[in-house]
């Protein structure tokens, strides 16, 4: 195991495939409290409005901003998270699959290396993004409850790591990157639309409203206990992760 | 030590192997000789346990590939017709990552990297990039790769197909000298290649395994004292007369020898080019080191 994280963690830097997230996880979480706090002035100035109209709109509280860089990572953070990720199954079986699978892989250790250091960079990157999210938002807007921006932090990372076995899965699927690509991204549209539509407060939709909860520190409302979305989720990521180490397996002899 | 027995495969409705068997004694080196699309890479393929059987059974060790892949992959090292390595990873650690995978302790694993780099004569780009090696040194890493964690079996599929003269015949003295204690099964188009190294040779073609057996077995079947293969080609006679006049006179120009050359296929223009410079290569390399003209080019055999 311990070869595999090394391998994934230099693959990891020496590619630059932290930047993307890295970045994007930064600048979402520095947008949102600018653009809340500047968004009259913007609005004022973008706006071709007639003299004299005055626009009035309320100050953004807390938990708004809060949430709405949530709902950023879940857009471009998608995005990012889809771009760096689609390939590191896929490309690895396209450029070196024929060497890699003529030796004795343990394709568990192989699995949860990849996954564990994707998903630590990805946390690690939507924390810290949060974390100056935050910073800014005191500095700008008002102060944070920092217990429950803890928490709900810890509930999106739970999210991202869903959304991560998902990626790999469909990365383990195909062999073109750009197809993995494609299904990550379709597997995620259907999650996070569908599911909300069939299934409202349980599993991952449950989640995203558990994180909105926690945030604005409201009671959860749904008649499921709140801990519900977390254990599936988490048995979701499970079984998304156990998925892939059958299927390289199969894989191995059709490369 | 490998043994196939009645091996098929397809590929949708193309025949790759019918019924291949053969048998590969323990600590011999043996050639596997066969057109390009002979079923070569497919057969090497399986033995590894990239490819699985439609029909059939392998023994590698006396392990069944089926049954104990982990196991048969442990003991067989396997150099691929096109290696292709993590470009981002030095040679070094490339060899580290190799010796981990089949079982070599982390500790031991550095020490093993630095010792198959010097077998490989890749030592001072040890810290290069692989993705900076040329293709010959690739393949020289690729052979690192397969030796390491000393395993008994080793695969080669064209082994030397990206090497200059000096370095095939720098594996060629290696193999010479792992033969003592490895059981080698090396592919190549060229027959040349494989007398130089094997003990005996297993001929495929289209598919099904055509004279197996030693050098001396094979001569003896053949009544002849030399392994002889002849080339067919075919093309309108217009064209054919103009290659014919060209080629004769390429040929004669480096010395070269033409014989038993029947013209049976098309478009071979390229072809031709590419044995008229392989000759002039040879003449130029024996020139330099002093053995005089080339007497048997690879396409005079």
């Amino acid at each position: 195991m311990a070869i595999w994280l090394a391998k994934e963690a230099r693959e990891m830097v020496r590619l630059g495939r932290w930047i993307p997230l890295v970045a994007v996880y930064l600048f979402l979480g520095v947008l949102q409290p600018i653009t809340f706090k500047l968004m009259p002035l913007i609005l004022s100035s973008a706006s071709n409005l007639p003299e004299g109209t005055v626009i009035h709109i309320p100050p953004p509280t807390v938990d708004q901003v809060l949430y709405s860089i949530i709902g950023q990572y879940n857009q471009l953070g998608i995005l990012a998270l889809i771009l760096v990720g689609m390939g590191l199954i896929a490309g690895e079986r396209k450029l070196v699959g024929e060497w890699l699978w003529s030796k004795p892989v343990n394709i568990t250790h192989y699995v949860l290396a990849k996954y564990s250091v994707f998903f630590l960079v990805a946390a690690l990157s939507s924390l810290v993004g949060l974390g100056i999210g935050a910073y800014y938002t005191v500095e700008l807007i008002g102060p944070v409850n920092w217990s429950a921006l803890c928490q709900g932090a810890l509930l999106y990372v739970l999210y991202q790591a869903f959304l991560i076995s998902l990626i790999l899965l469909a990365s383990a699927l195909v062999t073109s990157t750009t197809l993995a690509g494609g299904l990550a991204l379709i597997s995620i549209v259907l999650v996070n639309l569908l599911l909300p539509m069939v299934w409202q407060g349980h599993f991952v939709s449950g989640l995203l409203e558990l994180i909105q909860a926690t945030l604005s520190q409201t009671a959860w409302s749904r008649s499921t206990p709140f801990w519900e979305p977390i254990v599936t989720t988490l048995m979701g990521t499970a079984l998304l992760i156990g998925l892939q180490i059958p299927l390289l397996a199969w894989r191995k002899t059709s490369h | 030590m490998i043994e196939c027995k009645r091996v098929s495969k397809k590929f949708g409705t193309f025949k790759a192997l019918e019924n291949v068997s053969f048998r590969i004694p323990s600590e011999k080196c043996y050639g596997f000789l066969g057109q390009n699309g002979a079923g070569k890479t497919t057969v090497l393929r399986m033995l590894v346990g990239l490819l699985r059987p439609d029909q059939g059974e392998i023994f590698v060790a006396g392990q069944s590939l089926l049954t104990e892949r982990q196991k048969v992959q442990k003991l067989c090292g396997y150099l691929p017709q096109r290696p292709e390595f993590y470009p981002w990873l030095s040679g070094e650690e490339f060899l580290r990552l190799s010796a981990e995978l089949v079982g070599v302790p982390a500790r031991q694993a550095k020490k093993a990297a630095g010792k198959y780099l010097d077998t490989v004569g890749l030592s001072e780009f040890a810290r290069r990039r692989v993705g900076k090696y040329s293709g010959g040194m690739q393949q020289r890493l690729g052979l690192a790769s397969a030796l390491i964690g000393d395993p008994p079996v080793l695969l080669l599929d064209e082994p030397v197909s990206a090497l200059d003269p000096q370095g095939r015949d720098e594996v060629f003295s290696l193999l010479k000298k792992l033969k003592q204690e490895k059981t080698i099964f090396l592919s190549s188009h060229i027959l040349h290649d494989i007398e130089q190294v094997c003990d005996g040779v297993v001929i495929i073609h289209k598919g099904q395994i055509k004279a197996q057996g030693t050098m001396p077995e094979l001569l003896k079947q053949s009544g002849e004292s030399i392994v002889r293969t002849q080339v067919h080609f075919e093309v309108d006679s217009r064209l054919m007369n103009q290659l014919q006049a060209g080629f004769s006179g390429a040929l004669q120009g480096v010395g070269v020898p033409v014989s038993n050359v029947a013209w049976q296929e098309q478009g071979l223009e390229q072809f031709f080019y590419k044995v008229v410079k392989q000759a002039e290569e040879e003449q130029r390399q024996n020139s330099s080191s002093g053995q005089g003209g080339a007497k048997d080019g690879n396409m005079a055999r």
